[in-house]
């Protein structure tokens, strides 16, 4: 269908003007305005009329009323109305849409209001839709009735498809999931989604038909909770069950590459070991060393001075006096005299040597002070005569210890040298390495939990079959609902149907569009050589892929991407079957110079397939597009302002 | 024993050598003046079989350092030495003598190590002076 004519009453500044779209050798119209002089007010007057909906009034809460303030404000009548009524045609068949705000008009005495002392009321709403076949005609008022004969022109609930702004095209691939609930609409899917949601209404109300007393009802509720339960689990299973698989392929893939390269970790651990042993041997050997080196500070002197000693002695022995040097003990002596025998030699004493010893021992008294260093020094004297024995003895002992723990040493330098070659050999596999050696630890655990898991979804899909069987025994028992169950069955078996169908029917919708979209990208872009096909994807992105099926969307020009949009919607209007009027606003923004003309171009193909309003500002309008548009015969209008910017007026050119 | 016990004196040209040297001391105890590293060194000049002078030893300039008391055994070197060079046992009773002649002992071991030190590289200086030691027991029969 397309738009005959738009009339305007009292609408905010269209005041009394009406535009006709005549179908000549095309069907595109162009309306061309400033800035601000009423463009956007036109659009939003075809929404308001066709669903009372205003898209680009944002603070609607504060916007002016529908009525003109001109006539508000002069209004001698008690009721005063605001319409915009559009006429379309198709098929034999004329409808005329009109929409109309009714205001009742006050006189208000009070200064505090610059207008006159009159002031507007909304007081109610009219929606009309005349049916026009042949020289027949109907008038429907009813809401529901209005409502479908829009919905036959253009349903509300994809009228982005019709009404859009030419600067917003881009946005199209980023609603992607609003397009797919509007496709969904169009492939009058809803329908079977309804039947869906009744058949399910159904299907609850015969379940709760079930025997109320039975305990049918609980043994579903425990089904139903078992059920939702082990999906979850088979849910999760998959999951870990395709990241083990992951793992599992990444693991062979490094062993085939790795062979048996060592662990480098391992390596790094077994090294850091030789090289703490080997710190320790170092600290023994250390300790060793200075045990040496103590002994012999402390017993080479004895050594070094052996004849020393050696002489000391002979040198006492010389010098020894019988009343001088007594080297005999006081206390051994004192025994003897008192046992009368000698304590050394049991000599028995007579009385006169029993007086001559106490005759020297009264004298040994008298012994200077140096007797009794000498004395005391003598038994060193001797017993260092011995000391070369044991030195050398201690000195071999820790000489072969040191000499076992500097083999040991080296043995553990040759050890960590080699260790440090295998793991430079590897570094260039380190992080492979260290990742396969991961997996080979972590995955034995990851397939032990996955098994679990399966064994565990095993028993609870048993146990869930084992309730379903319950279940449909106990209402199989009760004969007075056994026709209730097989209407379950009826009911659990469309559904599944349903669910079927839509997906099919999404799928083939889907690729309608695909298809409808490349044929009329390329019929527009006129360049076949650059791109190389469009893909709809599940969840209706668009993607444009080069020659070589690489992404290309970003290197699309700005006029690309709105023929790319202009194409999508299209395909849209073609797979719906809903050949409406495109109304488009500001279609030429974004391009210019050359593409700003191919997407005129363009705009002229549409129109051979439907109507094409296209709203321009001025600079849109080049004199090239001015001149392409005007060589074919295109309508075009102007919107002006009045000069107290109250009423514009629409001309045609 | 009077002041013997805990001073002894070191010509200061040797002070340095004394400190460094690698037969006297281990890396843990470089730099510290062992009373043990004197008696050998004393032991060592009186292997060598003389003496060699240290005028005015308590004079000041020389290093001297306070020593822990000798132990016995120690004393007993000391005394070995100072009656054997003195041949007279009664030299026991004059600590000034005693230190004197281990101080010039020392002396001479000092002169007599330094050159075994020269005369070898490092690292294996104390094996040098080990040798030293074994020829000595070899003498001694």
């Amino acid at each position: 269908m397309r738009i005959e004519e738009i009339q305007f009453e009292n609408f905010r500044k269209y005041v009394d003007t009406s535009i006709k779209f005549s179908e000549n050798n095309n069907d595109i119209h162009v309306v061309i305005a400033e800035n601000g002089a009423g463009k956007t007010t036109f659009l939003n007057a075809m929404t308001w009329c066709l669903y009372d909906d205003e898209p680009k009034i944002r603070d609607k809460k504060n916007a002016l009323p529908t009525l003109n303030t001109e006539v508000s404000n002069n209004s001698d009548n008690d009721i005063e109305k605001a319409s915009v009524s559009i006429t379309v045609s198709g098929d034999g068949l004329k409808l005329i849409y009109k929409r109309s705000d009714i205001f009742k008009i006050h006189n208000i005495h009070s200064d505090y209001y610059k207008n006159n002392g009159k002031r507007e009321e909304w007081i109610d709403q009219e929606f009309t839709v005349t049916e026009i076949e042949g020289s027949e005609s109907n008038v429907c008022r009813d809401k529901d009735e209005c409502d479908l004969l829009v919905a036959s022109f253009i349903p509300e609930a994809i009228k982005e498809f019709s009404f859009f702004d030419g600067e917003q095209l881009d946005n199209y691939f980023l609603m992607s999931s609003a397009i797919k609930d509007q496709v969904f609409r169009l492939s009058h899917i809803f329908v079977l989604d309804e039947m869906e949601r009744r058949i399910n209404d159904r299907l609850k109300n015969l379940r709760k038909q079930g025997n109320p007393n039975s305990s049918a009802e609980s043994k579903l509720q425990e089904y139903n909770n078992q059920l939702k339960f082990l999906n979850s689990e088979i849910k999760r299973y998959d999951k870990l069950k395709a990241a083990y698989e992951s793992k599992d392929g990444e693991l062979n893939d490094l062993m085939n590459s790795l062979g048996t390269a060592p662990s480098i970790k391992e390596l790094e651990k077994r090294r850091n070991e030789k090289i703490k042993q080997r710190d320790n041997f170092d600290n023994s050997l250390t300790i060793k060393k200075q045990e040496l080196n103590d002994l012999i500070i402390k017993e080479s002197p004895k050594i070094l001075a052996k004849e020393a000693f050696n002489n000391s002695l002979g040198i006492i022995e010389e010098n020894k006096d019988e009343s001088y040097i007594y080297p005999i003990d006081e206390d051994i002596l004192e025994d003897s005299i008192h046992d009368h025998s000698c304590k050394v030699c049991d000599r028995i004493f007579d009385e006169e040597l029993l007086d001559y010893i106490k005759s020297k021992k009264a004298k040994l008294y008298l012994i200077s002070p140096e007797d009794k260093i000498l004395n005391a020094n003598k038994k060193y004297f001797s017993r260092f005569k011995d000391v070369e024995d044991n030195y050398l003895k201690k000195e071999r002992e820790l000489q072969n210890e040191i000499s076992n723990i500097s083999d040991t040493i080296d043995t553990l330098d040759d050890e960590i040298k080699e260790f440090y070659n295998a793991i430079k050999v590897n570094e260039h596999l380190r992080e492979s390495i260290n990742r396969r050696d991961e997996l080979l630890k972590i995955l034995p655990t990851k397939k032990s939990e996955l098994d679990n898991l399966k064994l565990n979804n095993d028993n609870l899909t048993l146990k869930v079959q084992k309730l379903h069987e319950e279940y449909v025994k106990l209402l199989e028992e009760e004969d007075e609902y056994k026709e209730i169950l097989a209407k379950i069955r009826l009911c659990t078996d469309s559904l599944a149907v349903i669910n079927d169908v839509k997906e099919d029917i999404m799928r083939e919708t889907r690729e309608d569009i695909q298809e409808s979209t490349n044929e009329k990208f390329f019929k527009l872009i006129r360049k076949s050589q650059t791109y190389g096909e469009i893909k709809i994807t599940e969840d209706y992105e668009v993607k444009l892929f080069d020659e070589d099926g690489r992404p290309a969307a970003s290197s699309a020009s700005a006029s690309e991407v709105e023929l790319l949009a202009l194409s999508f919607i299209l395909a849209i209007h073609s797979v719906s079957g809903y050949e409406s009027p495109l109304v488009v606003d500001t279609l030429l923004a974004r391009t210019s110079g050359q593409q700003r003309l191919n997407v005129a171009k363009s705009c002229l193909n549409v129109s051979e397939e439907k109507q094409l309003l296209l709203f321009l500002i001025d600079e849109e309008y080049s004199e090239p597009v001015e001149r392409l548009f005007k060589e074919k015969h295109v309508s075009e209008y102007t919107l002006k302002e009045s000069e107290s910017e109250k009423i514009i007026e629409i001309r045609s050119v | 024993m009077g002041d013997m016990h805990n001073h002894f004196y070191i010509e200061k040209n040797y002070s340095d050598f004394f400190k460094k040297s690698e037969v006297l001391n281990s890396p843990r105890t470089e730099g510290i003046i062992k009373r043990e590293n004197f008696l050998l060194l004393m032991s060592l000049g009186y292997s060598i079989g003389f003496k060699t002078k240290f005028e005015n030893p308590r004079a000041q300039g020389n290093d001297t350092f306070v020593m822990n008391q000798l132990t016995d055994e120690e004393l007993a070197l000391v005394y070995a030495i100072a009656i054997s060079d003195s041949k007279d046992p009664e030299i026991v009773n004059n600590d000034l003598k005693v230190a004197d002649i281990a101080m010039e002992y020392a002396n001479t071991g000092i002169i007599a190590l330094k050159q075994l030190e020269e005369n070898s590289q490092k690292g294996n200086r104390i094996k040098k002076f080990q040798a030293e030691i074994h020829d000595i027991i070899e003498d001694n029969g």
